[in-house]
């Protein structure tokens, strides 16, 4: 069954409204408002990893000032890492001083996995292993029209595939540290996944005669609904431990069977809703693709179908991920079989290992300057698509950009490197500015991300202090880690308010 | 306690080949792992966890499968063509549903997908396509996706089928073939498992699940060109990656297929060539497409540690690795545990000064002499100085870049140290004196024995495993105790033939 968009029965509203309907009452067609309907606020969250550019020998290059107030004018370079934003500084605050205290917890007995694991979560982790929600996936939960949308996509933004780690996996999470809703690497296959069910106009006449492929796609709700309760059955004569595991699976079943087996979902959301086509993306020729030969194709690519996916209310959250593995080469920031990370190890680089390939500290910020052109070009395509009401979509849109480590040459987690943009009615100061308050978690910086976005938050993930949260004072932590002087074992998870 | 698993994506797609006598091949949609194996074998239940998106991407798997049904139906199901119709649904479950649960059906088991074929014919579907609903649905049930036993209590034997279950995803990474669920019922015969085991490890469906034990112990990658630094080495192409690693594997098959001894496994002088690798070794090459076996110099080459592409995954891009291939001896080869590296490890080797062209021992003396690294680097880097003589690709090199001899000499502190045991010291003269006397050491034979059981049991022993390990390790250190008598005496063990959840 095809997931029908009839703009005639657009449906006004917020995710909360929707979902305080009864569930038929909250499907029924309603009258056209298209152009003229309040438009839902949506998340986009951004990730690269390493943090701030800093490589051997080179210094900060990242913050615009070292004092709040205005950035630079439109078409000013902020920063000699954030050049790329030069055409969108009205449209984006800068932060320093957000530090990821609860990381401290872990130990600090690794490099990346326990960053990893909190960066996002801000939750105590066993170890390397997270044990809570990311900002994405809490915040999606409450900005979802219906179970029938996608929740809290993670779209990848570099061509390389997973490595499979720990710093990989362990960035977007779902409940208790569930692994997150990592989309499949293959844009023409986000795609499928993305729209397979989403039809823009009038209704096409049902096709003479099905093909297997429809007939499966129409027994998926009744197949998944038979499947979870064959879990049901199966998990009655195991052992507690297999039967947790087993009940996992079966939430997660249920959750995607709520997606095929209730009645249409709600129209989108933007009148500029345009599902990309797979005609239009090239194939994913892996591993030819390995070190981002193509990533600048890859990585707009990625990009329309973030937009898209919001647009046509697919999901009201997503995210688009760059990550570390397979050592990415930033072929496209270099001029022609010039990149040093071809033949060198950018990951060794960032930590200036001084190996035989590293490169220069500029090589590195030139790098590290893709970050920043795809997160301008998100952000102009956002501005570009018309939201229910005629305004932009970018304004009903809250874009974070964070990453996993306040400085990547030594695994620090203070200082992180944080851009808000969008959701203009959100920043009671305005944009266009650096902010550089008091010392401020990441918890405290999610916690006004739900704020923002109509919560009443004044925390996010675990509370109380160092020593509280771990519940015991015998953990052992590095403080040189973290921010000089700042952590000790009664350093509070969270400070307060940011100067937004 | 063996926890239930999700099947890899390997082992998924072994199974489907079984199930369906290989006309139906298996979907890329199957999810892959999620998070870090702790024994650094695949099959470890937490690291096969499903994310939020996995039960839509089984679900696409399942229909990439049941999509080419029909087209196959006639050869797997005769009576499709004369007489379709629910007898004949029946004689396809009888077949292949007892493959995918790995036993017979439950009347309830069977209630449902007839259930399946029935509501595809209410929908208009034809036979075939209803067929491949009924395939649709099978495979994405815990039944054939998971690994599970009925829970013990404090202990019980296990049943027939389930043995039947555990020994062929240990020995062939898939479902039961139709002779190991025959003689399912009878397995609870010590002699009758030995039989069934016997016959799966000679088979060469095995080949990818030894190989794979082998691979994921020592870290042998997959190599590919990217993982070279193609300036150091331009000729390092697909095809010549490809040969590397088929010979990695037929090195590690042949050891267990013709009486390979825990000796052999680390002091044989064998290789494996094809035209690739004789040019690697600088031998004469056999025919076009053809490999040979051949003995390479034993004053440089010793066992598994020397193979090539072992070496060239022990290594960086383009820089050979003492401390990962020091590593690999230590934790993998003594099973040593040596905790996790602090956070800052790199940041203060980057503050450590080093002369002018360091040679691999002036690197390690540096990082020996700070105390916060000496407690590990101490134990770890005399080894992989030992193996310094190859560079990253594993060729064979006798100076540094910089023209510096290389020395591998050294000694190996504190091996067979534990609490309240100091251990001793090994003192060699190079790589193949550090393992003539490695492979001596009863650590060494302990330590695979407790690899194999990582491997058989995807996850880390405890000491309730003891007598478990102690027979597979007499298995190995009997008098001609060979590899392929370990895996086998692994099966025999009451932690292979029990259950116990406490």
């Amino acid at each position: 069954m095809s997931q029908r968009i009839d703009r005639r029965r657009f449906l006004v509203g917020s995710g909360g409204a929707l979902l305080a309907l009864p569930m038929l009452e909250a499907f029924a067609p309603r009258t056209a408002f298209a152009q003229t309907a309040a438009p839902p606020k949506r998340l986009v969250v951004v990730f690269h990893p390493h943090g701030r550019v800093v490589g051997p020998g080179s210094n900060e290059n990242w913050s615009p000032r070292t004092t709040t107030g205005a950035l630079p004018p439109v078409g000013t370079a902020p920063s000699p890492a954030l050049a790329a934003l030069a055409p969108i500084n009205n449209e984006i605050v800068t932060l320093s001083n957000i530090d990821n205290i609860v990381r401290h917890t872990s130990g600090d007995i690794d490099g990346h996995a326990s960053p990893s694991a909190t960066c996002m979560t801000c939750v105590v982790p066993a170890g390397q292993t997270p044990k809570g929600p990311s900002i994405d996936y809490v915040a999606g939960l409450r900005l979802r029209a219906s179970t029938a949308q996608k929740m809290a996509l993670v779209i990848p933004g570099q061509a390389a595939p997973f490595a499979n780690s720990v710093t990989e996996n362990n960035v977007f999470l779902g409940p208790g540290g569930s692994p997150g809703n990592y989309q499949n690497i293959d844009p023409k296959q986000l795609i499928r996944d993305l729209f397979a069910s989403v039809v823009v106009g009038p209704p096409p006449p049902p096709p003479p005669t099905p093909t297997l492929r429809d007939r499966l796609s129409a027994r998926r709700g009744s197949i998944l609904d038979a499947v979870a309760k064959g879990f049901t059955s199966f998990r009655a004569g195991l052992g507690s431990a297999d039967q947790a595991r087993l009940d996992q699976h079966a939430q997660f079943i249920r959750d995607t069977e709520l997606r095929y087996a209730t009645p249409p979902p709600p129209p989108p959301a933007a009148s500029s809703c345009a599902p990309p086509s797979t005609s239009s993306v090239p194939n994913y020729d892996w591993p030819s693709f390995r070190k981002g030969e193509h990533d600048d194709v890859f990585a707009q690519t990625q990009i329309e179908s973030l937009v898209q996916a919001l647009a046509c209310d697919v999901t009201r959250t997503a995210s688009l991920f760059f990550w570390a593995g397979g050592d990415p080469g930033f072929v496209t920031e270099f001029a022609p079989s010039t990149s040093p990370y071809i033949a060198g190890n950018w990951h060794a680089s960032v930590h200036g290992d001084g190996s035989p390939n590293d490169p220069t500290p500029a090589s590195l910020t030139k790098a590290f300057g893709f970050y920043a052109k795809y997160f301008t070009k998100l952000i102009q395509r956002l501005a570009a698509v018309q939201d229910t009401d005629g305004s932009r979509m970018l304004d009903n849109t809250l874009v974070l950009w964070v990453s996993d480590l306040g400085y990547g040459s030594g695994h620090y987690c203070w200082n992180y490197p944080v851009v808000l943009a969008g959701l203009k009615s959100a920043f009671p100061k305005g944009q266009g500015r650096h902010v550089v308050g008091q010392v401020n978690s990441l918890g405290d910086l999610y916690a006004q991300v739900l704020r923002m976005l109509g919560g009443t938050d004044t925390a996010f993930g675990s509370t109380g202090t160092l020593s509280s949260a771990v519940g015991t004072a015998s953990f052992n932590f590095y403080p040189q880690m973290g921010r000089p002087g700042l952590i000790t074992k009664d350093t509070p998870l969270h400070f307060g308010a940011l100067d937004l | 306690m063996t926890e239930a698993r999700r099947l890899t994506a390997l082992e998924y797609q072994n199974s489907i080949a079984v199930l369906f006598d290989g006309r139906l091949t298996s979907s890329a949609q199957y999810p892959g792992t999620v998070g870090k194996s702790v024994t650094g074998f695949s099959t470890e239940p937490a690291f096969n966890d499903i994310g939020a998106g996995g039960a839509e991407q089984l679900m696409f798997a399942a229909e990439d499968v049941a999509l080419q049904l029909p087209a196959a139906l006639p050869q797997l199901l005769p009576c499709a063509g004369s007489t379709p119709g629910e007898p004949c649904v029946n004689t396809f479950l009888d077949v292949y549903g007892t493959r995918a649960y790995r036993r017979p059906l439950s009347a309830a088991e069977r209630a449902e997908l007839l259930d399946e074929y029935r509501a595809g014919v209410a929908s208009g579907a034809s036979f075939s396509e209803s067929m491949a609903m009924v395939v649709d649905h099978l495979l994405q049930m815990p039944q054939f996706l998971y690994l599970a036993e009925r829970a013990a209590g404090a202990e019980r034997a296990l049943d027939g089928y389930e043995l039947a279950s555990r020994l062929s995803f240990m020995l062939t990474g898939a479902i039961p073939d139709d002779a190991l669920l025959a003689a399912a019922p009878n397995l609870t015969d010590p002699a009758a498992l030995t039989a069934q085991a016997t016959r799966l490890l000679a088979a060469p469906r095995a080949n990818t699940t030894l190989a794979r034990f082998f691979r994921e112990w020592t870290g042998t990658a997959r190599l590919t060109p990217a993982d070279k630094d193609q300036t150091a080495f331009p000729f390092f192409n697909a095809a010549y990656a490809q040969s590397m690693n088929d010979s990695f594997d037929r090195f590690v098959l042949d050891q267990v297929r013709n009486q390979g001894t825990l000796r052999t496994l680390l002091r044989s002088t064998d290789a494996f060539v094809d035209s690739n690798m004789a040019s690697f070794f600088g031998v004469t090459p056999p025919a076009a497409g053809q490999w040979a076996k051949i003995a390479l110099d034993d004053k440089r080459y010793t066992g598994v540690v020397t193979q090539p592409a072992m070496l060239a995954s022990l290594a960086h891009s383009s820089e050979p690795s003492f401390v990962f291939r020091g590593k690999f001896i230590r934790k993998q080869l003594l099973c040593e545990n040596l905790g996790m590296p602090p956070a800052n490890a790199q940041a203060t080797f980057n503050t450590i000064p080093l002369p002018p062209d360091p040679t691999g021992k002036d690197i390690s003396a540096a990082v020996v002499a700070r105390t916060e690294c000496s407690g590990c680097h101490r134990l770890l880097n005399p080894a992989g100085l030992a193996l310094e003589q190859f560079d990253a690709l594993g060729r064979w090199r006798t100076t540094y870049s910089s023209g510096k001899p290389i020395d591998p000499s050294g000694v190996l502190p504190a091996v067979g140290s534990r609490p309240g045991v100091a251990g001793h010291d090994l003192t060699f003269t190079d790589q193949i004196s550090m393992m003539e006397q490695l492979a001596g050491e009863p650590q060494v034979a302990t330590c695979l024995a407790t690899q194999v059981f990582r491997f058989t049991f995807s996850r880390m022993d405890t000491v309730s495993d003891v007598c478990a390990i102690q027979d597979i390790g007499d298995a190995l250190r009997a008098s001609g105790g060979t590899l392929g008598s370990a895996i086998l005496a692994t099966t025999g063990t009451d932690a292979f033939t029990h259950r116990s959840d406490q």
